[in-house]
């Protein structure tokens, strides 16, 4: 894949430990990969980047997951950006609350790698049919 | 890039001393206004970065005292739980003693400390006293298992 044809993630978490497993867990798939540290800097990056995917956080200050995907949602430039939520084990209402904020998908800390990868081809559209 | 778990842990060590030290921060501030939310908040949320980053790398003594903090702040959040002096002395202590464990992670020759199960077993307390007022405990830590047997973190 050319540099130009690179898909674009934007990653938005307030932990760089986490931050940094999800570029190691991504960074072979020859993504473009861009970060930010709240749902606020997420959101103005993701205006001002136009990412091809998002990966967002839940708990995160200033603004959590799910008003930021509430947020992009509500945006012209960004609505239509697929997002998957990164949420904790257990979070029932948090994982109902990431839907009804407008999610494509979720992924459950701590993250599998297979899983991550599947579902984020899959909201890439990078699945055919040979595969 | 691939998982490069010397380059996580030094990003965890660091991660951890900026969110032990905002939560200490926080609890100083919520002796003085009790009925902060904000605070509260800033506290839950450096309990459950702490306690997702040390899950992550499966250090999971750490995770799961970090879990019982995070599941206290939840219901001081809920309004179940009310900031006395009492409680806010019982977090501090497991802040410290985080602080204490966090630099020892990886150290295969390190004993469970003393104070854990203890404070593991106050932290439950606290919650199991407000059970039928609020959401369910966490599970009581696997992790009070594996404390117990000196297992756990890697």
């Amino acid at each position: 894949m050319s540099v130009k044809n690179r898909k674009k993630i934007l990653l938005v978490d307030d932990s760089s430990t986490s931050l940094l497993m999800t570029c190691m867990l991504l960074s072979e798939e020859n993504y473009e990969l861009i970060t930010a540290r709240d749902g606020v800097e997420g959101f103005h990056k993701a205006q001002d980047e136009i990412p091809d995917l998002i990966l967002l956080d839940v708990v995160m200050p200033n603004m959590d997951g799910i008003e930021t995907c509430k947020v992009l949602r509500a945006c012209k430039k960004t609505e239509g950006i697929p997002v998957i939520m990164i949420t904790s084990r257990g979070g029932v209402a948090s994982l109902e609350a990431s839907y009804a904020s407008g999610c494509n998908d979720y992924v459950i800390k701590p993250i599998d790698s297979g899983e991550l990868l599947a579902k984020v081809k899959n909201c890439l559209g990078e699945w055919n049919a040979e595969e | 890039m691939k998982i490069d778990r010397d380059t996580l842990v030094k990003a965890f060590m660091a991660d951890s001393e900026e969110n032990l030290s905002t939560m200490e921060d926080a609890l100083t501030l919520l002796e003085t206004y009790p009925e902060d939310e904000e605070t509260i908040r800033v506290i839950f949320r450096g309990a459950h970065t702490l306690k997702g980053n040390a899950s992550l790398l499966e250090f999971m003594e750490l995770s799961e005292l970090a879990h019982a903090v995070e599941d206290v702040l939840d219901r001081m959040r809920k309004q179940v739980l009310h900031a006395t002096p009492e409680l806010i002395s019982l977090i501090l202590r497991a802040v410290d003693l985080m602080r204490q464990m966090v630099p020892t992670v990886t150290d295969k020759q390190r004993q469970v400390p003393s104070e854990l199960v203890r404070l593991m077993a106050d932290l439950a307390r606290r919650c199991s006293s407000s059970a039928g007022a609020g959401p369910t405990p966490a599970p009581a830590p696997d992790g009070a298992g594996a404390i117990a047997k000196g297992h756990g973190g890697r």
